[in-house]
């Protein structure tokens, strides 16, 4: 877990819920890390900021683990630079 | 003191209509008010759907300069009350006015006339705001100005638990009537959430159905936000029966509790102390109850949670009560709902009609309860619950009764 997007996660969830972002990994799930519906959208929100995408609400329902919400932005960034 | 409390008066305004009589009309079709926005630019937010009331024109029912004192919220309020008044038949006298108790609910009173007047001062730099704003946005306006609609000079004031308020409010007023402290009441609640800045902050909190309203289904996708006021005039059973008023229903109970749990996340032990507390109140057993008008808000979490409180209170009573969602109907109108879901109550008791849940589409596993899935169902119930839990883990429940037929 050493890309931007990833460093970019780990960063946004140290701050959303400190101490939580220590030595995690893709498979993680966000329940394992305490995180509830709350910090899970607080957490969306400061990734939406940070990289400039826009999560649908259904995507957003759809992330259970760490690997998911670096899918998530991966498949929207790429959308976004396939679209003119 | 301990009088028998009913109801004698219903106004409300809705995306159902701008009558109670128009409300329970759509009530009882299952024909829902949500419709795509008006208030915002399509494509400007995640949401494209609300319950909005079409076509209010405040200068039909306030004076001119009544208009612009009064954010729409408490225009609402003033327009609901003035139909429960009139319902009710009540001949004010100067004693009465001294003993009627106002007690409205709203979460976020005059939020659109400040987020209005912000924008002057934000964004088109003016260094100043209207002199009104303050009269508009407090959150109390509502009472103030249905107190001084009738000159009643009684307790009043506003009750602010988010999604719970108009509950607390109306629930308030029972014990108020009830012990002797006033001898009418006017109660219920008033919102008018729609502002830009409003729809914004529950585009971020993620609960906003994409689509419809649709509780306790399979594919549900979140709440559809509503708008109005609904308010219900109580008073003793006994003067009621003196001046020989139409009785609604009895309002018999209601019952509180805290979660004090998460201020967002729903639980099953707050929501269920609420509803054993309500039929305490009431004096009700569990298997009096036939039907419950239930929060349902239409997101994953509240209704699987209601669904399990539900069945916590009632036990193997709870396969055999009727449970609907009015707000797939009249959308949720936060600090009005419980007092728009109220009036539902009270009606569906009054005309042996049980509303349904609309748009629903398959059953859910998690919410297995009979939901009078999209058509309105006849049966006399004996008696009612309505739900509201708020955000925040405030529940407020009311508990009616229906009254027997020769007493209409």
């Amino acid at each position: 877990m050493n890309d931007t997007l990833t460093e970019q996660v780990v960063s946004a969830l140290a701050k959303v819920k400190p101490g939580s972002a220590n030595g995690i990994s893709p498979d993680d799930t966000l329940e394992s890390l305490k995180l509830d519906s709350l910090d899970t959208i607080t957490l969306l929100f400061e990734l939406e900021d940070r990289l400039g995408v826009s999560i649908p609400d259904e995507e957003a329902r759809g992330v259970k683990t760490v690997g998911d919400i670096i899918e998530c932005i991966r498949r929207l960034q790429r959308t976004a630079l396939a679209s003119p | 003191m301990r009088r028998r409390v009913v109801v004698t008066g219903l106004g409300s305004i809705s995306a159902l209509g701008p009558t109670a009589r128009e409300f329970w009309s759509a009530l009882s079709d299952g024909r829902p008010g949500i419709q795509p926005l008006q208030s915002a630019e399509p494509g400007s937010l995640r949401f494209s759907h609300g319950a909005e009331v079409r076509d209010f024109e405040p200068a039909a029912h306030l004076e001119p300069g009544q208009v612009e004192l009064l954010d729409r919220f408490a225009q609402f309020a003033v327009v609901a009350a003035r139909e429960a008044v009139r319902d009710a038949g009540l001949d004010w006298t100067p004693a009465l006015r001294e003993r009627t108790a106002v007690i409205c609910g709203s979460a976020v009173g005059g939020q659109a006339s400040q987020d209005a007047q912000f924008v002057e001062l934000y964004r088109r730099s003016r260094d100043r705001v209207h002199p009104l704003t303050i009269p508009r946005v407090m959150s109390s306006a509502g009472a103030s100005h249905v107190a001084m609609e009738f000159g009643l000079t009684g307790p009043a004031y506003s009750v602010s638990s988010a999604c719970s308020s108009a509950s607390h409010a109306i629930g308030q007023a029972l014990w108020m009537v009830r012990d002797g402290r006033a001898d009418v009441a006017l109660t219920g609640g008033s919102e008018a959430p729609f502002g830009y800045a409003s729809l914004k902050a529950w585009e971020a909190l993620r609960v906003i159905s994409t689509d419809t309203c649709r509780p306790f289904s399979r594919d549900r996708k979140g709440m559809i936000l509503g708008e109005g006021a609904a308010m219900l005039v109580l008073e003793p059973l006994e003067e009621a029966r003196a001046r020989g008023a139409r009785i609604y229903a009895e309002l018999v109970g209601s019952g509180l509790s805290s979660d004090a749990h998460h201020i967002t996340q729903p639980a099953v032990a707050g929501p269920a102390r609420a509803m054993r507390a309500a039929l305490e109140d009431g004096g009700l057993p569990p298997d009096a109850i036939g039907y419950i008008n239930a929060h349902g808000t239409g997101t994953i979490g509240n209704d699987a949670t209601e669904t399990r409180a539900i069945v916590d209170v009632f036990g193997a009573h709870a396969r055999s009560l009727a449970v609907s969602s009015t707000k797939s109907l009249h959308g949720h109108a936060l600090g009005a709902a419980g007092a728009l879901e109220a009036v539902a109550t009270v009606l569906a008791l009054h005309h042996g009609v049980l509303p349904p849940t609309a748009n629903f589409t398959a059953p859910d596993p998690e919410c297995d309860l009979d939901v009078v899935p999209n058509r309105a169902r006849e049966a006399r119930v004996d008696a009612a619950l309505s739900n509201s839990f708020a955000f925040g883990g405030l529940n407020a429940v009311l508990a009616l009764r229906a009254m027997p037929r020769n007493s209409d």
